[in-house]
């Protein structure tokens, strides 16, 4: 089995849930969830966020909105749609579930 | 001073420093690369080209108004390379690209393969691929195989390495006689490298190396054979005859000290048998003359072929034209001091006398 494949599968979707964590709190721009990945102690690259949130937005779990900026260009503001919020609660049971798993058998 | 070129981010306009433009291109195109042909992918791609708006405008913050290199540096740092999306706490390796480092061997590299190198080739670049595959200099590589010509090793070792050695003809494989790893990235590379390089060429046109080797591509494979043989009998002939000069030269050597004993009495071996020279040789003014005369009549001529055929091999600046007349006049003045110092020396037959 190859561990790098491995942990890399379970990023990703780990990553996305964190991703949706954060959008729960308020709407975001990039570099606001990746201040709060940083606080959670999870450090991607900024590039790693633009695929994943068009990626969701076009999955219907998020919506955005245009911010003007006086620093310069536009800015998309992403919030979680209720397909979101809804989306967010089964992947809260899923993860516990999988915790639960996890803590059984590591006794 | 720096040309500048304006670029579109997300529907701004930037000022971009031209060595920027390319390392951003470059950036960019790894980046459309690895997000593939999904219909998301171009809003993903304008998400970013913003974000790097945004950034350089925050960056330069009107006190400059150009994008420079540094700038699009310090935006791959911040973005991350495609390869290091999906990886968490800093984990994936940064793969830098950089063409200095063909010659080193890093860490993520493959070992090199042996190949003929085309691209850099005087004869068929078996010495050329040599060179890359030990990571020594060329000039190294084939100063040992002239060397060996003296030796009859040489054409031989060639023409049998020649054959066996396999030519780098695609992109991969001459990736891989540099040992670098055959992956879609370093292709593009590579390509793009040699893209650069022929535009570079015909931009200046200076470079008639690279031109002739642009049009020889083109060429049949016969003619190119034709060439090469062409040039490979004419380095060997250079060999023998380099061989032959030096040997006439040191025979002239040993003439001479034999005239000058002869002339001189010094008791060293003597030219007896050739009859009409002894008597130019008995004397030490003509014998003097004559050996003078005689070094540049022979000596002259040799050292210009010499020059002809071997100083482009070795890459001997050509004979300028003050050379070449000194060269001439030398040899009158040779021929000249070799009749008049040999007559003068024969008993007047009612003919020539002096």
């Amino acid at each position: 089995m190859d561990i790098e494949n491995v942990k890399s599968q379970m990023r990703k979707g780990f990553l996305e849930y964190c991703t949706l964590l954060i959008l729960k709190r308020k709407p975001s721009y990039t570099t606001d969830i990746i201040e709060g990945l940083k606080s959670a102690h999870l450090i991607v690259v900024e590039g790693t966020l633009y695929p994943l949130l068009t990626r969701l937005k076009n999955d219907g779990l998020l919506s955005y909105e245009w911010v003007e900026s006086t620093q310069g260009p536009p800015r998309k503001y992403y919030s979680l749609t209720d397909a979101g919020y809804s989306n967010l609660d089964e992947l809260g049971n899923a993860w516990n579930e999988l915790s639960l798993s996890i803590n059984h058998l590591n006794e | 001073m720096k040309k500048t070129l304006d670029i579109n981010l997300g529907g701004s306009i930037y000022h971009i420093d031209e060595d920027a433009y390319h390392e951003l291109m470059d950036y960019l195109q790894d980046v459309k690369r690895h997000l593939g042909d999904e219909a998301s992918s171009e809003e993903v791609l304008n998400d970013i080209e913003q974000r790097i708006g945004e950034l350089f405008m925050q960056w330069m913050q009107g006190k400059r108004e150009v994008v420079t290199v540094f700038d699009v540096q310090k935006v791959i740092d911040v973005l991350g390379r495609p390869e290091q999306y999906d990886s968490m706490d800093g984990e994936a390796r940064n793969e830098t690209d950089s063409q200095k480092e063909e010659n080193h061997h890093s860490a993520g590299d493959a070992p090199r393969k042996l190949y003929r190198d085309t691209e850099n080739a005087v004869l068929g670049g078996v010495c050329s691929g040599f060179a890359i595959y030990m990571n020594v200099s060329v000039v190294l590589v084939r100063l040992f195989f002239v060397f060996l010509i003296f030796f009859w090793l040489g054409p031989l070792l060639y023409i049998i390495c020649w054959l066996i050695m396999p030519e780098a003809r695609t992109a991969a494989q001459r990736l891989e006689m540099r040992g670098k790893k055959v992956n879609i990235d370093n292709i593009e590379k590579k390509v793009r490298e040699d893209y650069e390089k022929g535009k570079e060429s015909a931009d200046n046109s200076e470079n008639t190396e690279q031109n002739k080797q642009k049009s020889r591509s083109t060429e049949s494979v016969l003619i190119q054979l034709v060439r090469i043989c062409g040039k490979a009998f004419l380095a060997v002939f250079a060999g023998f005859f380099i061989l032959l000069a030096l040997m006439v030269l040191v025979a002239l050597v040993i003439a001479l000290v034999a005239i000058w004993s002869g002339a001189f009495n010094l008791g060293l071996p003597l030219i007896q048998d050739v009859m009409p020279l002894q008597q130019i040789f008995m004397n030490p003014v003509s014998a003097t003359f004559v050996s003078i005369g005689l070094l540049f009549v022979i000596g002259i001529p040799f050292f210009a072929i010499f020059r002809l055929l071997f100083g482009k091999l070795l890459k001997m600046k050509p004979a300028r034209s003050w050379e070449i007349w000194v060269g001439l006049l030398l040899w009158f003045v040779g021929i000249g001091l070799c009749t008049y110092f040999s007559l003068s020396c024969l008993p007047c037959n009612g003919g020539l006398c002096i």
